[in-house]
């Protein structure tokens, strides 16, 4: 009951969202209820096809439709031994997985999607439409101010999300994985990997068009280790966090080695971020799934996603979602093919773009240009010389540590030189501070440097795959052209058939008109000769008739006509669809290069620069205490 | 320059209010500088390296025939002519400790790598050490010699006849030999002492050697690294020009830091390569010469226990003469009484022989037992000398090691401060 009512909020929110968020003028409103109409049609017609011709379809789709889910099941999930029969519907809505799918299959997938989807998907598509409206027929009956209040008191309270605990969670069976305890305001909940991994790839659909912060990668405890650090080095935590996430409040519970609590810092840092940034989030905010997310009512919330209509509901992928509001996803997009990886070959192909299209899509080359550098810069340049830098240092303090301990034994050595004894006793201290400074400094960079920089590699990453969709849009659009470019064309090839049909009936008139004749006039003269000359002419016409159509006269007739019918209907289709995707596409482009990437380059540049500051002042406190440990030195030297 | 020596000054005057009469009458301040490639002599196939010899002493002697006591006296030198400095004073001060040359670099002069400015410097210092230490040494420094060698201007004409004038000392060449397997009997506590505390102080700092290898090519390694971090923040700032005005300014300002590290890096690198692991490889080079000092006093003290125990065989073999016949000697008087040979008077007469023998090795032995001691009385207060030239560079290495660590440290603190007020 109480999962109902939250699905009607979430529909109730998410429609009021959509409404409040469209400043379109009442033209818009008009298309949107033209293509209404239009679609009702669109459902009809497959109504009117012959009954058997329907059924052998159904069944083909049915077969196909398994298949494809089944291989969707096994590549989807890698990890299915690993993970517990209960979850395996989860699978399902991890857009990597299909987009791995989709990339490795790209022909595959469109002939299928183009071919035995498309009924099945008219009429489940049909289904969720009638769903949706229904939702929001019932959702706009509900209370309007008990849903507008938890936005509300979201943003009022700029409280921020901990996540307290780490500790190893026993399922059975010998297997076991790290529930991490969230804490917000006054609640607590508990999640594993798995479900911020759900969270955010539902995010991804019914935000398409926002930048979702991103999660730690996918890793086995094992492998962290190797790929990462190459050792076990263990690094001092440090006392005061960096400002965003303080990882001294969090305590692990677990017998782990150094390479797993250091993987298992990193995850509480990355989904703490994750999930504060998703607080700060308005688009996001606006909606009940956050709040969801921690309300430790829905103690599992995988049970709590599958139970969802509105989840169960979405598209699984992005590109199928309609962008303006992907609960409500119409018809038309559930149609649109998956553009796979040999289509940006066709777009280099591509040689008839508009001008209007080359300048809006050069623009964007240079913004995916310009964000990959971008990338590499902080990955290949920044992050990894800082990862080496704190490595070196790291193995310096252990250096400084042993010069430390030899000079003092040095000291000990030459005890009988006082003087001497002394002044190495000194800088015994020295390189033993030295050592102890660089064990706070080596710990400050790697937990408030260079995880940071880790973080803005994977936000600069997020902002790729948003540039990314934006591009996949376009290419889905070039495609829909291209096909009804084609089915134009093919049209007008049948037209021209139709109009060889209508010479060829009227020459096969004539030469039956002029064989009657020939009969009558020469009934008894020549017979041999007229004979022969009549077989001729009616062979040569069979001839033509055989070269031309193959069947009957009857049939010829209609079967053309019925294929321009279904071109046109296809055509129409096409129209609708190209019309949809080069307004979405239009909508993207826009809401991408005016909203998302400057607010984007305002948090980098702000992430950045706490970076580069906190960096400064490490160095600078750094350099500082060597400064006076080794002019401490120095006065016992000058003293001696 | 000036200030340096004023401090020289000063320090020199400390020693001399102590009352150390080990401490030489004169003080010199040497410096080893400006290696240059020469172009061969004629008839050779390669070149070599010049190297600037400056001196200044309070010395009068040195500026014989020159107007100004202050200033300072400038001479080219090549390796081999240090090398031959060195031969000759070991030649002539053998009861003294003469402080080691850096090896040849037999693999250097191979791999032509003996030009590049890394070998060159490291030389520098090490040539430096090499005069610094006999400028200490209260005999060394006052040969004339030495003097020639940091003085002349003609030293070619000097140096065809100081080469003459080495000669190949055969006898310690034949002792070291025939006592090459050989140890001393009865050695003396204090040596055995000197020996082990030798040992510890050679191993430690070898491994102090080890550990700021390892640090100076971590050092090379960060530096680096640095460079390179830089470069990628330039082409940041670049990417981000024109978008963030304000982040493209910042990283800029940052860049500043890191640079000034990488550069401290490298000059906090180079100090600790050409200097001071330089100073930590000459001081063992200089244990090495004190062994070799005690291993020849040992050969001195070998000769005299062979001396001993020779004529304690003499002795005994004239006292069991003197004793009287033995019955083992039967068939012996048997014989000789045969032969009609006088036995009372053959054995008088092997007594007066080995009465002669006795007297002449009692004479030899007091002279050994002389040299012997005589050269362990050297060479103790060789090892004084040692001990004080030792502690005495330790000292300055470690200040130098000190003031460089205080340079690197206030360099990145400024840069530091500066970003960081910046930002």
């Amino acid at each position: 009951m109480s999962d109902l009512n939250d699905v009607q909020e979430n529909a109730k929110l998410n429609s009021e969202t959509r409404n409040t968020g469209k400043a379109e003028p009442p033209h818009g409103t008009t298309e949107y209820v033209a293509e209404a109409e239009i679609s009702k049609n669109g459902v009809g017609s497959p109504k009117k096809s012959p009954k058997k011709g329907k059924v052998g379809k159904g069944d083909n789709n049915k077969v196909e439709t398994e298949l494809v889910h089944t291989a969707l099941l096994e590549k989807d999930n890698p990890f299915m031994e690993e993970g517990p029969t209960g979850f395996t519907k989860s699978a399902l809505l991890e857009i990597p997985g299909m987009r791995s799918h989709n990339l490795k299959n790209p022909n595959e997938d469109y002939e299928d999607d183009s071919e035995g989807l498309l009924p099945l998907n008219q009429e489940s598509n049909a289904e969720t439409c009638r769903t949706s409206l229904s939702g929001s027929i019932n959702s706009m009956n509900g209370e309007t101010s008990a849903s507008e209040e938890p936005s509300v008191s979201n943003r009022k309270k700029s409280a921020r999300i901990h996540i307290l605990e780490a500790k190893r969670v026993s399922e059975g069976q010998g297997r076991a994985y790290i529930a991490y305890v969230i804490q917000f305001e006054n609640s607590t909940v508990q999640r594993r990997y798995s479900d911020f991994e759900s969270l955010r790839s539902i995010l991804i659909r019914l935000f398409p068009m926002t930048l979702i912060p991103p999660i730690p990668e996918k890793q086995s405890i094992k492998n962290y280790g190797k790929s990462i650090t190459g050792s076990s080095s263990k690094y001092l935590l440090p006392s005061e966090g960096s400002g965003s996430v303080d990882l001294s409040l969090s305590v692990i519970h677990a017998s782990v080695n150094n390479s797993d609590e250091k993987l298992i810092r990193h995850r509480i840092r990355m989904l703490t971020e994750f999930l504060n940034k998703l607080l700060t989030n308005e688009e996001i905010t606006k909606t009940s799934i956050i709040t969801d997310f921690l309300d430790p009512n829905n103690h599992n919330w995988h049970e709590f996603v599958n139970s969802s209509s509105t989840f169960s509901s979405l598209p699984k992928s992005i590109l199928q979602c309609n962008p303006l509001d992907p609960t409500n996803t119409t018809r038309i997009h559930a149609m649109l093919p998956i553009p796979g990886s040999s289509s940006q070959l066709l777009l280099n192909k591509e040689s008839n773009d508009k001008k209007m299209d080359k300048e809006r899509s050069k623009s964007f080359t240079n913004i995916e240009q310009d964000y990959k550098q971008y990338e590499n810069l902080l990955d290949n340049g920044i992050y990894k010389y800082n990862r080496r830098t704190t490595k070196t240092y790291h193995d310096l303090k252990s250096d400084y540590n042993e010069i430390g301990e030899v000079f003092a034994q040095f000291a000990h050595e030459q005890a009988q030189v006082g003087e001497l004894a002394e002044q190495l006793s000194y800088l015994s201290n020295a390189f033993s501070g030295s050592s102890i400074s660089l064990e706070k400094l080596v710990g400050r960079l790697y937990y408030n440097i260079n995880e940071p920089l880790n973080e803005s590699v994977h936000m600069a990453t997020s902002a790729r795959e948003l540039i990314k969709y934006r591009k996949l849009k376009y290419l889905q659009n070039e495609m829909i052209k291209k096909s009804l470019n084609s089915k134009r064309a093919q049209l007008e090839k049948l037209e021209a058939q139709n109009n060889e049909y209508k010479d060829v009936d009227k020459i096969i008139d004539n030469e039956m008109s002029k064989s009657h004749t020939i009969n009558l006039e020469r009934p008894n003269n020549n017979t041999g000769s007229g004979g022969k000359s009549y077989g001729g002419k009616l062979f040569n016409g069979f001839n033509k008739l055989a070269s031309m159509v193959k069947d009957s006269v009857k049939y010829q007739e209609t079967d053309p006509h019925t294929a321009s019918i279904n071109l046109k209907k296809e055509i129409e289709q096409l129209s609708e669809s190209l019309e949809v995707t080069e307004n979405d596409l239009e909508v993207i482009s826009k809401v991408i290069k005016n909203d998302q990437l400057p607010k984007f380059s305002k948090e980098r540049e702000v992430d950045l620069s706490e970076i580069l500051k906190h960096y400064s002042r490490y160095m600078r406190n750094y350099a500082r205490q060597n400064l006076e440990i080794w002019k401490e030195v120095k006065r016992h030297q000058d003293f001696a | 320059m000036t200030d340096k020596g004023k401090n020289d000054l000063t320090s020199k005057a400390k020693d001399k209010a102590r009352g150390n009469p080990e401490k030489p009458p004169y003080w010199f301040e040497i410096i080893v500088s400006d290696p240059q490639k020469r172009t061969g002599d004629p008839g050779s196939s390669s070149g070599y390296v010049s190297y600037q010899i400056s001196t200044k002493t309070n010395n009068t002697s040195f500026y014989d025939n020159r107007g100004d006591p202050e200033s300072i006296i400038v001479v080219h030198r090549r390796y081999s002519d240090l090398l031959l400095l060195h031969d000759i004073l070991l030649n002539r001060f053998p009861t003294c400790i003469i402080p080691p040359l850096p090896d040849k670099k037999v693999f250097q002069y191979i791999a032509g790598d003996r030009f590049s400015q890394r070998f060159t410097q490291k030389r520098c210092h090490s040539l430096q050490n090499f005069l610094r230490r006999v400028s200490l040494h209260p005999d060394l420094s006052q040969s004339k010699v030495f003097k020639t060698f940091l003085v002349s201007k003609d030293w070619e004409s000097h140096r065809k006849v100081l080469q003459d004038s080495l000669q190949p000392n055969k006898d310690e060449v034949t002792d070291a030999f025939m006592n090459a397997f050989k140890t001393v009997h009865k050695q003396n506590e204090e040596f055995t002492e000197i020996r082990e505390k030798s040992d510890k102080l050679d191993r430690t700092v070898t491994k102090i050697d080890k550990l700021f290898h390892k640090v100076v090519k971590k050092n090379d390694s960060m530096s680096e690294d640095y460079t390179k971090l830089g470069s990628n923040l330039q082409e940041l700032q670049e990417l981000v020009t024109g978008e963030n005005e304000e982040l493209a300014a910042k990283l800029k300002i940052f860049n500043e830091g890191v640079t000034q590290l990488s550069y401290g890096l490298q000059d906090l690198t180079k100090y600790l390569d050409y200097e001071y692991i330089v100073d930590l490889k000459d001081l063992e080079h200089y244990i090495d010469s004190m062994r070799q000092l005690i291993k020849l006093k040992d050969q001195k003290q070998i000769d005299y226990e062979e001396l001993s125990d020779y004529l304690t065989r003499s002795i005994k073999e004239k006292n069991n003469l003197i004793s009287g016949y033995g019955g083992s000697n039967f068939f012996a008087n048997k014989l000789e009484e045969l032969a009609g040979i006088n036995q009372e008077a053959s054995r008088r007469e092997k007594i007066n022989k080995l009465e002669g023998k006795i007297t002449s090795l009692t004479g030899e032995l007091e002279n050994a037992k002389k040299v012997a001691d005589g050269f362990e009385q050297e060479c103790l207060k060789e090892i004084d000398h040692f001990e004080s030239v030792k502690t005495a560079e330790i000292k300055k290495s470690l200040g130098s090691l000190a003031d460089h660590h205080i340079e690197f440290y206030e360099r990145i603190l400024e840069a530091w401060e500066k970003v960081d007020d910046s930002l």
